[in-house]
């Protein structure tokens, strides 16, 4: 640029001209412009650095919810799967001790003693594994042979004071009990061979032979009337039980 | 202004911190049941002897039975605890009986014998108990 009073040449930042000392007057105006020019950036320069710092503080706050919602998600999933995993720890559990626990169930099963072999079984959660499944038939009549003996136990043995169900009650739940223990017995078309080997078939033979014996001997069932229960309906065999009951009970 | 301000970031934080605490307590609760589903336990509980005594004094012999029964699967037996001894034969001595019964009644007098011994091993053992016996043997006959 040039100087307005002697046109010599002249830089925007002198004050005054270097050749004749007159004032710059343009001088004056790029002062103030730079000035704005200055507070505008550093104005800027804040409200960026504000704005950088509220977003970060935001997405710290959005990460740290999502992380918790994610376990929270996580958790529930395993909450939800855990039977599964649970059955599956058991299941690997059961493989690596098979041979110990098939060892118990067969000694029970040469003592034909279904009480202790369902609660061994049950105390250890071995029903409905598929490391035991071929004594899955075993457990089933061992369980309802307990439940009829433990009927039995409270129709003939309690007095009416203590028991809490009915003579009829009782003779329901044993009506079906029996029919269970001799389904159990019965092998099914679609039950596998393992299910009914040799050892198995004495055991489940000498429990239903115990429960004819106690229905014969508490009820005075005829070996011929035992031999027909499973065409017997449950409300006929319950009549039954309660009149063999009953004649029993009047005899004493 | 200021205060106006200032409510509004209390505000904020409470909200992020609600959240936080909630979804935290949350957290701890489902990690709390998943452990527990997840944790191998057994199917039974122990019985203690004074509780099969009071199924006895009370004529409750079935499910001093079945507290027996389930004590043994757990290992409880006679040798963890001296208190089991007694109840725990009352118990061998009904569960015998009601088959010598049973065999004494349908007249296999070899079976009955069997028991029979059972029933005088089990009687050995009641000790102070031994006056249960007869009371047994009546319900069973």
């Amino acid at each position: 640029m040039k100087c307005e009073h002697c046109g010599m040449n002249l830089q925007i930042e002198d004050a005054f001209c270097p050749h004749c000392g007159r004032e710059n007057p343009f001088y004056k105006q790029h002062r103030a412009d730079m000035e704005a020019y200055r507070e505008d950036y550093q104005s800027t320069k804040e409200e960026v650095l504000e704005n950088a710092s509220r977003i970060s503080k935001k997405a710290v706050h959005i990460t740290v919810i999502a992380v918790l919602a994610a376990l929270c998600a996580a958790a529930l999933v395993l909450c939800l799967a855990s039977y599964d995993i649970e059955s599956a720890r058991r299941e690997l559990a059961l493989n690596r001790h098979r041979s110990e626990y098939a060892k118990t169930i067969q000694a029970y099963m040469a003592a034909e003693d279904p009480l202790e072999l369902y609660e061994y079984a049950s105390v250890n959660r071995l029903t409905y594994t598929k490391a035991l499944e071929e004594y899955s038939k075993v457990f089933s009549i061992s369980s309802h042979y307990s439940y009829f003996y433990e009927y039995l136990g409270r129709l003939i043995t309690e007095d009416d004071s203590v028991r809490y169900l009915t003579v009829e009650e009782c003779c329901e739940y044993l009506a079906k009990y029996t029919a269970y223990i001799l389904e159990d017995a019965q092998r099914q078309s679609y039950d596998k061979d393992s299910y009914y080997t040799e050892d198995k078939i004495t055991y489940m033979t000498a429990v239903t032979e115990k429960m004819s014996l106690l229905l014969q001997a508490y009820f005075g069932l005829t070996p011929e009337e035992i031999a027909k229960i499973p065409e017997t309906s449950a409300a006929r065999l319950t009549i039954m039980l309660e009149e063999g009951y009953h004649e029993n009970h009047e005899s004493k | 202004m200021k205060t106006m301000k200032a409510n509004k970031r209390v505000r904020r934080f409470s909200l992020f911190g609600v959240l936080v605490v909630l979804l935290s307590v949350l957290l701890v609760i489902l990690l709390m049941v998943a452990a527990v589903k997840t944790t191998p336990t057994r199917g039974g509980y122990q019985s203690r002897p004074s509780s099969i005594l009071f199924d006895l004094q009370k004529g409750r012999y079935s499910d001093a039975l079945s507290s027996v029964k389930e004590n043994r699967a757990l290992g409880f037996d006679e040798s963890s605890d001296p208190d089991y001894a007694a109840p725990y034969a009352v118990c061998d001595y009904y569960e015998a009986c009601s088959y010598y019964t049973a065999f004494k009644k349908t007249g296999d007098e070899e079976n009955a014998a069997y028991y029979e011994k059972l029933m005088a091993q089990a009687f050995e053992r009641m000790g102070s108990l031994q006056y249960m016996a007869e009371a047994i043997a009546s319900a069973w006959d």
